[in-house]
């Protein structure tokens, strides 16, 4: 890394001496294609590492998984990608999988069963194993086979074993110490005998020191697994050129690609209407749809897509732990108006307020549980009967709170959200309207997710019920940020905002034909259950619970929009939903598009 | 040798001035409220990453971030800094901040010097103008133009130039310091490239910094008009154009000083300038790293952008004294 | 430095304006005085009452959404269909409140700072004068945004202060070359001769000769907060909760994409419009105070 940044710092000095009439230089070779140009976030100086998380690293254009998720209600559906093919085994519990022979590192290496135990070795260290892994074997060169931790329960353990990506052995490994497997079996004692668990505790610190290493690694060149490698990147834009060695090469018509870097939807909005990115996609109003539409060559789409954007309660705090302020509240927010403004575009009403989308409502309830869902009409008549059953009263156009405050509120939003600062700004309008003074109150990302976390905000904007799998819809609402937490295979719960519980549900409340349940618990059964009727049952449960109780308004659920430009390209897969519903996974979806043969330069 | 010893004492001002602002940054990011590795936990837990996993992954990305009490905390960070080591990055995972900040500070550096240069040259110019054509057309269209351009706020020109010229006309590229396909060296393809990409927010700089100029040049020269000796020349039917070289010699030493000042101002825009454009310097790293509470980063582009106003500084300060004699005798 | 001897030559002549009918003469010499008098006259009131004519929220309405003008909406809708002309008056009042504010503070700090180290001289003053390299040096804008980190600084009083604190190195260093030169007349000797004491030399004798130069200083850090608040906003560096018109050029061009659409250019351009029009009020109103205090430019 030293010689380049030496090499860049050299450009720049030399610039402040020669600058004289070379502006006009730079539009050179003008016969050929040029690269396809979609949009990514590239940030100074970052390594080209996945395991960063900043990493200039993006799927199926340099790195690439083993299988392509399809984005479905079936978790089990995949495309392939550097497994040819696998076999579930053991209900679920050992996952085999089998490489393409004869698949290479962009340095022309082969990719082996090695490269499957290195990076399983890496994501160990670096704490990327979410999915339960206990143990990897290579069976051979062409096969590696996983499998669950003794005791463990996770119904898409294949779904965690296929969407890894593989890092190449010749970078990674000199990383590992030899001993790397000893002290990842020596971390994953269960037991109580006190040896083993100082043992334990040594290979945890050890490990962890390892992940740090492995998270800051800087490799020197780009080794890719995928049809693209970088082959040059500067702080604003990467370039990556069509990798030879990539398996399925001849089936790849783009011979460069442009990443261009981003910082916020407005950046976005600018690529998009000046043509300048053959596809991206940004959340937009629709003044922006409609000028970029009179763009030459540009072509709208859009993808299903699955999260909603709500309203969410800190029940830490009063008044929003009672219940019958957030009914009132569910009343008065129009949540047309709320989606006409905030998503405009691409955006729809939620119509069940049941913590899913209103696509995954329709795909998992029948119509006799959708039945028994409140809808929320908006209605303020009925939200002020609420509120004074409550004790809430107005005067002069105001609530106040029982004890005779006015009642005011602040709704906190990440700033760099376009769609939530708009919505916000009409909930917030209309809450005031109603008589609650609130206001909307716009804060930098991280310093969102910190506060957000630490229990600051009674009020705040926050994307719930994201799909496909209904374990990750609801452990939204009541997963980790609820308290609940799988620790040492034992789900366990903490009410304190320290550590990290700022949702503060009820742990046990009654639904109308099931009677008492917990949220935590069965929203954990939605990961471990095997049995569909289960499944079924539990998810019909949470989706009344969460639409009586109101732990989050959700307010609208969006599809992914966004342009292509076919100036120069054509054959975009906008028609194959199977392809764009796949490509929604990652960012930027070109790669994955390419990979399935579509997109060619025009003649 | 009475040179070496102002040499000298800039230099020791100078130093100073870095001590007390790394000290200040210092202690005012240990002030700091939220906690980035929370925010990652809650990022990962959100993923849907379970906790003990999220747990150990946050605990490999941060296990770098210092602890200990504040004092050694601050004495470490001092050692560390004459080694040029900022510490690490929290977004980046550990990556090394002066690997950061050197691949940013070139292009804010780059920028704001030639932006600097354009509009003290133009203003110049359009000073000697505005003052000694006062009462013709042409002095006071030039006064006009520079009151307006003075009045007019960087962020408005930086827009109005992304949007006229990137996105309604699309004669220039924003968003990289240059084409990524271009391998950076001497070749002219490569400074073809980063003029090409750097042509806006130059034009931005130069215009805004522009105006201020004018009008200080033209009062300049208006003073030195009634001074003695310029009449003297006068009535020793010196021609007008060797009066008015003599007039915009004295007129222009005094500029000279307030450079000093336009620095701050200068290096201060590039936070504007470069969010607008995208372009991928200090003042955009810098509001970028607030954004995701990345305090060593911060810390490391608030320094950058100051040490470089103060060498600047001190370079004008030697330009100057080489200029005008008297300045290191005072 | 130079700086000090332009102004040092521009020293105001030891005697005090006759008053408010030499202010209405300068002010009527040149109609563009009267026009900067107006305009600032106009968006004062407008920060006074503007807010009481409207609801604290504006109403907005989907179906308005970037509505061209019209009688109902003269300046057209925003987003939301909130009336722009509305958010522009109801807007005025925090930007020019801490504008002042921070006007206030650079002058009241740049002005003590000053006078202290200029009339003390020795330790004090080499002690002061380094304090004040420091904040001339630092760069204002890059020093609020970190600075923004610990402090919420969101209250016009807050803003104005930290405006204030960070920009009045430049004055201090003018008032304390002009109080250094004052100390050397033969008033002030004879003032000290008489055995006034320091507080009333510096107050009464020393401070009533700086004061215009002071005045206008005011004026020039009132522009010169705007554009930073502004800019705070604009780059949302600074949480925030209320209506102004650097939020309204967020929300115009980060958050709605205003700038691409000709409805929704007015959204953008009527705040843009009113801080060219305020700067250009008090560009206007300065050249009057400049001849007022400095007759001897007169013929300039």
């Amino acid at each position: 890394m030293k010689s380049r940044k030496i090499k860049m710092i050299a450009a720049g000095s030399a610039l402040m001496t020669s600058l004289a009439g070379l502006s006009a230089m730079s539009a050179s070779a003008a016969t050929t294609v040029p690269p396809l140009a979609t949009i990514a976030q590239i940030t100074q100086g970052a390594p080209m590492n996945m395991f960063n998380p900043n990493g200039l690293k993006w799927g199926a254009l340099d790195e690439m998984p083993l299988a392509f998720p399809k984005n479905t209600a079936d978790m089990s559906a995949f495309f392939p990608g550097l497994a040819k093919s696998w076999k579930i085994t053991n209900n679920g519990r050992t996952v085999t999988v089998f490489l393409r022979p004869g698949a290479k590192w962009s340095n022309g290496q082969p990719i082996t069963a090695t490269d499957l135990v290195t990076t399983a070795a890496c994501e160990f260290a670096a704490g990327w194993i979410w999915w339960d892994l206990g143990s990897v074997k290579a069976i051979n060169q062409y096969e590696v086979q996983y499998t669950m931790a003794p005791g463990a329960k996770f119904n898409i353990f294949p779904f965690g074993v296929l969407t890894q990506t593989i890092v190449p052995t010749s970078q990674y490994a000199p990383l590992l110490p030899k001993n790397v497997w000893t002290l990842i079996k020596q971390s994953q004692y269960a037991g109580t005998d006190k040896a083993q668990l100082a043992l334990q505790t040594k290979a945890q610190a050890d490990l962890t020191l390892l992940g740090k290493k492995i998270s800051a690694f800087a490799p020197k060149t780009d080794v890719s697994s995928g049809p693209f490698v970088i082959s040059g990147v500067n702080p604003g834009e990467a370039v990556l050129v069509k990798n030879p060695d990539f398996y399925g090469a001849a089936n790849i018509h783009v011979n460069e690609v442009v990443l261009r870097n981003y910082t916020s939807n407005q950046g976005i909005w600018n690529y998009m209407i000046g043509g300048q990115v053959n596809q991206a996609t940004s959340s937009m109003p629709t003044s922006i749809k409609q000028r970029a539409a009179q763009t030459p060559g540009n072509v709208y789409y859009q993808v299903p897509s699955y999260y909603a954007n709500s309203l969410m309660f800190n029940e830490h705090v009063y008044p929003y732990n009672v219940l019958k302020v957030r009914q009132a509240l569910a009343y008065m927010i129009n949540r047309n108006t709320v989606q006409a403004i905030g998503e405009p575009v691409s955006g729809s009403p939620v119509k069940y307020i049941d913590g899913m989308t209103n696509q995954q409502t329709s795909d998992t309830l029948t119509p006799a549980e959708q039945a028994q869902l409140t809808l929320y009409r908006y209605n303020p008549a009925k939200a002020a009967k609420l509120l004074e059953s409550a004790g809430f009263k107005k005067v002069n156009g105001q609530w106040e709170l029982p004890n005779g405050k006015p009642w005011t509120a602040s709704l906190y939003v990440n700033s760099s959200y376009t769609d939530w600062v708009q919505g916000a700004s009409v909930v917030a309008n209309q809450m005031t309207q109603f008589g609650i003074k609130t206001s909307p109150v716009l804060i930098q990302p991280a310093q969102f997710a910190t506060e957000q976390s630490q229990g600051k905000f009674a009020l705040s904007f926050w994307t719930i019920a994201l799909g496909p799998d209904v374990y990750w819809a609801f452990g939204r609402l009541y997963g980790g940020l609820d308290g609940y937490n799988m620790i040492g295979g034992k789900l366990s719960y903490t009410s304190s905002v320290s550590k990290g519980n700022w949702v503060n549900f009820p742990q046990t409340v009654a639904i109308p034909t099931y009677g008492s349940v917990q949220p935590g618990p069965l929203t954990n059964n939605l990961a471990e259950a095997m049995s569909p009727t289960v499944l079924h049952s539990d998810t019909a449960k949470l989706a009344l619970v969460s639409n009586r109780y109101l732990p989050a308004i959700t307010l609208w659920s969006g599809m992914q929009a966004g342009f292509v430009n076919t100036t120069n390209y054509t054959d975009f897969p906008l028609h194959s939903s199977p392809v764009m519903l796949a490509g929604v996974g990652f960012y930027p979806p070109v790669g994955f598009w390419m990979l399935q043969g579509y997109i060619r330069p025009k003649s | 040798m009475n040179y070496l010893k102002f040499l000298a004492k800039k230099l020791l001002g100078g130093l100073a001035m870095v001590y007390v602002v790394v000290t200040f940054t210092f202690f005012l990011i240990r002030l700091m409220p939220g906690n980035p590795v929370l925010a990652r936990l809650t990022s990962l837990l959100q993923s849907g990453v379970p906790y003990q996993a999220a747990k150990q992954q946050v605990a490999a990305m941060y296990g770098f971030m210092p602890h200990g009490p504040l004092i050694v905390q601050y004495f470490d960070y001092l050692g560390q800094l004459l080694h040029l080591n900022l510490g690490l990055s929290i977004a980046y995972a550990g990556v090394s901040v002066t690997h950061i900040l050197m691949s940013a500070a070139p292009w804010t550096i780059f920028m704001v010097l030639l932006g600097l240069f354009f509009s003290f040259i133009l203003g110049v110019a359009a000073g000697v103008v505005a003052a000694v054509w006062r009462n013709s057309i042409i002095g006071q269209s030039s006064t006009f133009l520079a009151t307006l351009l003075h009045g007019i706020p960087q962020f408005m020109l930086a827009l109005a130039f992304l949007y006229l010229f990137t996105t309604e006309w699309r004669l220039f590229p924003f968003g990289a310091p240059y084409d990524a396909a271009i391998h950076p060296g001497f070749s002219p393809a490569f400074v073809g490239s980063v003029a090409y990409h750097a042509i806006l927010p130059i034009l931005a700089y130069a215009i805004s910094g522009y105006g201020g100029w004018t009008l200080a040049m033209k009062s300049s020269v208006i003073s030195v008009l009634g001074d003695e000796y310029i009449l003297a020349a006068e009535l020793r039917g010196l021609t007008r154009g060797i009066r008015i070289r003599y007039v915009a010699r004295n007129a222009f030493l005094p500029l000279f000083t307030s450079l000093t000042l336009s620095l701050g101002f200068m290096f201060g825009g590039a936070i504007v300038i470069e969010t607008i454009f995208d372009y991928p310097g200090l003042g955009y790293l810098l509001n970028n790293s607030i954004g995701a509470q990345d305090y060593p980063v911060m810390q490391g582009a608030f320094l950058i952008i100051t040490a470089a106003v103060i060498v600047s500084n001190i370079l004008a300060d030697l330009l100057y004294s080489l200029i005008d004699p008297r300045i290191r005798r005072a | 430095m130079a700086s000090m001897n332009v102004q040092a030559k521009a020293l105001p002549p030891l005697r005090r304006p006759n008053g408010w009918r030499t202010a209405g003469r300068v002010l009527v010499r040149k109609p563009g005085r009267i026009a900067g008098l107006v305009i600032i006259l106009t968006f004062v009131l407008m920060a006074a009452f503007g807010p009481l004519l409207y609801p604290a929220t504006l109403p907005s309405d989907a179906a308005q959404i970037y509505a061209p003008p019209s009688l109902a909406h003269p300046l057209g809708t925003d987003f939301q269909g909130t009336d722009v002309l509305a958010e522009i008056i109801t807007g005025a009042r925090f930007v020019l409140l801490s504008a002042f504010l921070a006007a206030f503070f650079t002058v009241v700090f740049g002005t003590v700072i000053g006078l202290a180290a200029g009339y003390a001289r020795g330790l004090v003053d080499s002690v002061l004068m380094r304090i004040t390299d420091v904040f001339l040096t630092v760069p204002q804008f890059p020093l609020l945004i970190v600075l923004s980190t610990v402090w919420k600084f969101s209250s016009p009083l807050a803003l104005g202060f930290v405006l204030g604190i960070t920009s009045w190195g430049g004055l201090a260093r003018a008032v304390r070359s002009q109080t250094l030169s004052l100390r050397e007349r033969g008033f002030i000797e004879a003032a000290r001769g008489l055995g006034l004491s320091n507080r009333h030399i510096v107050t009464k004798e020393i401070f009533p000769n700086v004061a215009p130069f002071v005045v206008m200083n005011l004026l020039f850090a009132t522009t010169g907060s705007i554009y930073s608040e502004i800019t705070l906003f604009f780059l949302g560096i600074v949480p925030f909760s209320n209506n102004n018109w650097g939020v309204m050029l967020n929300m115009a061009f980060f958050q709605s994409g205003a700038m691409y659409t000709t409805s929704g250019l007015l959204y953008l351009m009527s705040p843009l419009a009113c801080i060219m029009l305020v700067t250009f009020g008090v560009v206007l109103v300065l050249d009057a105070v400049d001849e007022i205090f400095n007759p001897r430019l007169k013929g300039v």
